[in-house]
């Protein structure tokens, strides 16, 4: 199958456009059940975030809700009773998620003589630990868990700090100010600070699975990772700092957003292992912290795509299979088409009887192959026809140039024909057309001085024509020697000519006798062209007789005419072969061209006047194709004597 | 006498007994402290990496660096011995020695200041607009200029002590907060706020331009160990030079420091510190007595000081800074 086969463009043509059909179809579909996944991805994703969010509040609530419910009861209580340390180890004690829990007080508040006053209960190592917070190392007045909600006026969330004095973890604080009534004054008396380890925080955040190997993070309200999967980064970095490390201002925005409690759900490279991923996040119920899913797409997408992707491999397998089955029945069908072809260049190289396959089938191709038979057979017969038209034509041309040739045998060719005879000297030429033609001369003596010349011209061409010449020569010659005069020879030729002529061909004809002692010239025309008589180097055409042509009709009568020709004088026969000679402009010679030329100068011979006459008319044919006979006779009387 | 030479017979017996122990350009070592005056950060990269490079061995100290924090007061440590040599601000040094501690300047590393005071932009575009706001500032030493500054607007600001964290500035607990350039400035930046959010005043184009980190000790430290004051001051210039030269392997040195402090490192805050701290050494850096006190900028801090009733008794500049001129 060869690049330039119907059968390779048809398969090409068939595969292209089946696979960009099947690829739009696919492209559209992928697409639909994309946007369909992700669509549900968020969803799933945002269920998920709303579940970690509801659970972390469920966690947190009765934190904050110790916290403030501390904070209402040291109010108004008479706390110089009430053993503190008792209380938070109580509260802690009592509430897993509590990792530790402080009242620090306003220098001077609890105790007049105490500038640090702050029990601490907290776990370590599992047990219950008591202690009391401040120093000159630590002073709880300047720290963020302290000063935040003093300065503030309103509970907080601190950002995660290490609690060096304290618990000496990581933590994260509820901190809640506490005043005192003093008469109808609130006075600022402290913070009840109650704080969560950051450790099952980051176990609950990293315990969240998405997809296989999705994450979530969480960051602060200062934009700092709590968790992350890359671990250096907790703590360490805030998701502003990590974007202007990593130069990446999306990320920056993102972080932004989160800090201001959005929800976003974005596509973008993840940060852990910079894979296409897709980004949920939302704000966590905790003073400004926030939430953040990553899931690669390619694990959100893996089963649209494996779904998309066999599909494909389907459709391209089916194609692929459709195509070599299409391939194969044009093949199969078309195959005629070679060998016809193949045939057709034999019959163009001349092999008629090529083979040629028959037609198996009632197709077009069926159809073209017994056409080609039929042309084929044609073709056969006609060429057959042809070589016996030919071989025919050619025999018959065979015969009419023998038959031609035998005409002009009986003409007479050699010149000057009387050497002894010097009262006269004669010249003639027939310059035959292509097919044998009716022109005839003759010359011969009636008697030791009378000499008789004549021309013919037989009406009509071919083998009757010559056949009619032949019989009128060879019947002027015989009519002429028993001493007829001309006009009489003319009326017996007629007569017998015009006998059983029932092909109604006739013969014009012009004879003379020439006295060659006197010079005295006879003559009589049966229709035919007046000739010319050149004397003194004048020529005139003799006038036409008016008389009819010969072998057209019986009886006819003919006129002798009588002249006389002077020494040097010439007679000058010709046949219309001459005059209506045609150039290739379709021009005839002509008459009066004929008599510029004949008195153009002086000839000196009857053969010299031919001659002339002769290139001069097949000058002017130039290369036309000449469609008549020119037969021409001169006559030269020189008045000499024997 | 026999008490004092006590570590020269130690070291020569050394010297006989293993002669072959130390190498022939181990040089005779001198044992010193010095405390920053703050937590570890990039801020002292210049000593970690001299520390860590050897450049204090190579000039024959052998130096403890002690951590400095919030709670760590450096004159403290001085005025006790637990610290021979000690990173300060110079108007902290001056107060100090105004208070009884008789210190000395043994070479000025930082010659402008890089305390600032920011706000949130819109809030306030002059100084004098703080009138009457609360103010976070730290709460020792570092809130000279700034008491210096507002009193010389006439304004009078609410004073919430700061501590390491932004958090009251960026919860909204105070209008303003001092911070330094290298350090909390990108802090903020980093907690999701953009340049153009924020209004700042560079102390440095104040008045109150005061030198900063210089090299501290005792009168009597000095006497007795005017070697290691030099060595301390020309191993931390060749410290900060590589510093600057090897920025990552610096990030490296610092985290760990701060790492093995129990802090948070960020190594775009480090980095933001490290290339300001190139910004501000440049002078101690560029020239060959590029840690000399200048006695005009001295005399200027003084009369400031005094004016402001921040030290009571002048200082002679020759008595007070004693490095290299």
């Amino acid at each position: 199958m060869t690049r330039n086969s119907l059968t390779f463009k048809l398969a090409l043509l068939v595969l292209a456009f089946s696979t960009l059909i099947l690829g739009a179809v696919l492209t559209t579909t992928y697409l639909f059940s994309r946007s369909l996944i992700i669509e549900q991805a968020e969803e799933n994703s945002h269920i998920r975030g709303r579940e970690v969010a509801n659970l972390l509040a469920s966690l947190i609530k009765p934190i904050e809700q110790s916290g403030d419910n501390i904070g209402l009861v040291l109010e108004d209580a008479d706390i110089s009773g009430i053993k503190l340390e008792n209380l938070t180890h109580h509260v802690v004690s009592n509430n897993p998620r509590l990792f530790g829990m402080a009242i620090a007080f306003e220098p001077f508040v609890h105790s007049r003589d105490k500038l640090f006053f702050a029990p601490y209960s907290y776990r370590k190592d599992g047990e219950m630990a008591v202690t009391q917070l401040g120093s000159s190392d630590y002073r709880y007045f300047y720290k963020d868990w302290y000063q935040l909600p003093r300065e503030l006026g309103h509970a907080v969330w601190t950002e995660p700090y290490f609690d060096h004095d304290g618990c000496e973890a990581l933590i994260a604080s509820y901190a809640v100010p506490f005043y005192r009534r003093q008469g109808k004054a609130h006075i600022f008396a402290g913070v009840i600070r109650a704080d969560i380890s950051l450790d099952w925080l980051q176990e609950l955040i990293s315990s969240i699975k998405l997809y296989d190997s999705g994450y979530a993070a969480m960051i602060s309200r200062n934009g700092t990772f709590i968790y992350h999967p890359v671990g250096e980064l907790m703590f360490n970095e805030t998701i502003f700092s990590l974007a202007e490390e990593l130069g990446d201002e999306e990320l920056w925005r993102i972080g932004r957003d989160m800090i201001s409690g959005r929800t976003g759900f974005i596509q973008r490279d993840s940060v852990r292992d910079h894979r296409p991923s897709f980004l949920l996040h939302m704000p966590l119920p905790l003073d400004g912290w926030s939430l953040a899913f990553l899931f690669p797409v390619d694990e959100v997408l893996r089963d649209t795509r494996a779904l998309t992707r066999s599909s494909l491999i389907t459709g391209l397998l089916g194609f692929v299979i459709f195509t070599l089955v299409i391939s194969a029945s044009v093949r199969r069908m078309i195959s005629p088409l070679g060998k016809l072809s193949k045939g057709a260049m034999e019959i163009a190289d001349g092999n008629l009887h090529a083979e040629l396959p028959a037609p198996v089938s009632k197709d077009e191709i069926g159809q073209l192959t017994e056409s080609f038979g039929q042309m084929q057979e044609s073709l056969q017969s006609y060429i057959e026809n042809l070589k016996r038209t030919t071989t025919e034509k050619e025999r018959i041309e065979s015969e009419l140039r023998i038959a031609h040739d035998i005409q002009m045998g009986i003409l007479p060719k050699t010149f000057p024909p009387f050497p002894d005879r010097v009262e006269f000297d004669i010249f003639a030429s027939l310059v035959p057309a292509r097919e044998v033609g009716g022109d005839l001369y003759d010359f011969f003596f009636i008697d030791e001085n009378q000499f008789c010349f004549l021309i013919g011209d037989v009406s009509g061409k071919g083998v009757p024509a010559a056949f009619l010449m032949a019989v009128t020569k060879t019947l002027l010659k015989t009519v002429a020697t028993e001493g007829f005069k001309p006009g009489q020879i003319l009326e017996k030729v007629n007569n017998d000519l015009a006998e059983d002529n029932e092909a109604c061909m006739f013969v014009t004809l012009f004879l003379a006798i020439l006295d060659t002692r006197s010079g005295e010239l006879s003559y009589a025309s049966a229709g035919h062209n007046p000739p010319l008589v050149i004397s003194s180097a004048k020529g005139e055409f003799l006038p036409s007789l008016h008389e009819p042509v010969a072998g057209a009709m019986e009886g006819m009568g003919y006129s002798t005419v009588k002249m006389t020709l002077e020494p040097n004088d010439m007679v000058f026969l010709y046949t219309d072969g001459v005059t209506e000679a045609m150039n290739e402009d379709e021009e005839l010679y002509s008459d009066k061209k004929l008599l510029n030329l004949v008195n153009e100068k002086q000839y000196n011979s009857s053969q010299e006047l031919i001659q002339t006459v002769a290139g001069s008319v097949a000058t002017f044919a130039g290369r036309a194709e000449q469609s008549d006979d020119i037969t021409m006779l001169g006559v030269r009387y020189t008045g000499e004597q024997r | 006498m026999i008490k004092k030479l006590r570590p020269i017979i130690f070291l020569l017996l050394g010297f006989f007994v293993v002669p072959t122990a130390a190498p022939a350009a181990e040089l005779e070592q001198m044992k010193a402290s010095l405390i920053l005056q703050w937590s570890p950060q990039a801020q002292f990269a210049g000593y970690f990496v001299a520390e860590e490079k050897g450049f204090y061995r190579a000039r024959g100290l052998d130096l403890t660096i002690l951590p400095g924090g919030p709670d760590r007061i450096v004159s403290d440590y001085l005025a006790t011995g637990r610290a021979d040599f000690g990173s300060l601000f110079l108007a902290t040094a001056l107060e100090r020695r105004d208070a009884g501690i008789p210190l000395v300047n043994v070479g000025q590393f930082i010659h402008h200041s890089s305390l600032m005071l920011v706000t949130r932009s819109g809030d306030m575009t002059e100084i004098k607009d703080l009138d009457g706001k609360k103010v976070s500032l730290w709460a020792n030493e570092f809130q000279i200029q700034p008491r210096l500054l507002f009193e010389e607007t006439g304004i009078d600001v609410k004073v919430v002590f700061l501590e390491q964290s932004m958090d009251l500035f960026l919860r909204g607990a105070v209008s303003a907060t001092s911070a330094m350039w290298y350090n909390e400035y990108h802090s903020i930046l980093s907690a999701g706020l953009r340049r153009e959010e924020l209004q700042t005043f560079f102390f440095k184009d104040t008045p109150f331009d005061f030198p900063e980190d210089g090299i501290y000790c005792l009168e009597t430290t000095l006497q007795k160990k005017p070697e290691a004051a030099a060595a301390l001051i020309d191993a931390t210039r060749e410290g900060w030079q590589y510093a600057f030269d090897h920025p990552e392997e610096t990030l490296d040195i610092v985290a760990r420091r701060m790492a093995e402090a129990n802090l948070p490192v960020s190594r775009a805050h480090q980095r933001w510190m490290l290339v300001r701290m190139k910004d501000v050494l440049a002078v101690a850096l560029q020239q060959d007595l590029g840690t000399t006190l200048e006695q005009k900028t001295f005399e200027k801090v003084v009369s400031h000081l005094l004016s402001q009733g921040v030290i009571y008794d002048p200082v002679e500049y020759d008595d007070f800074y004693r490095g290299a001129r």
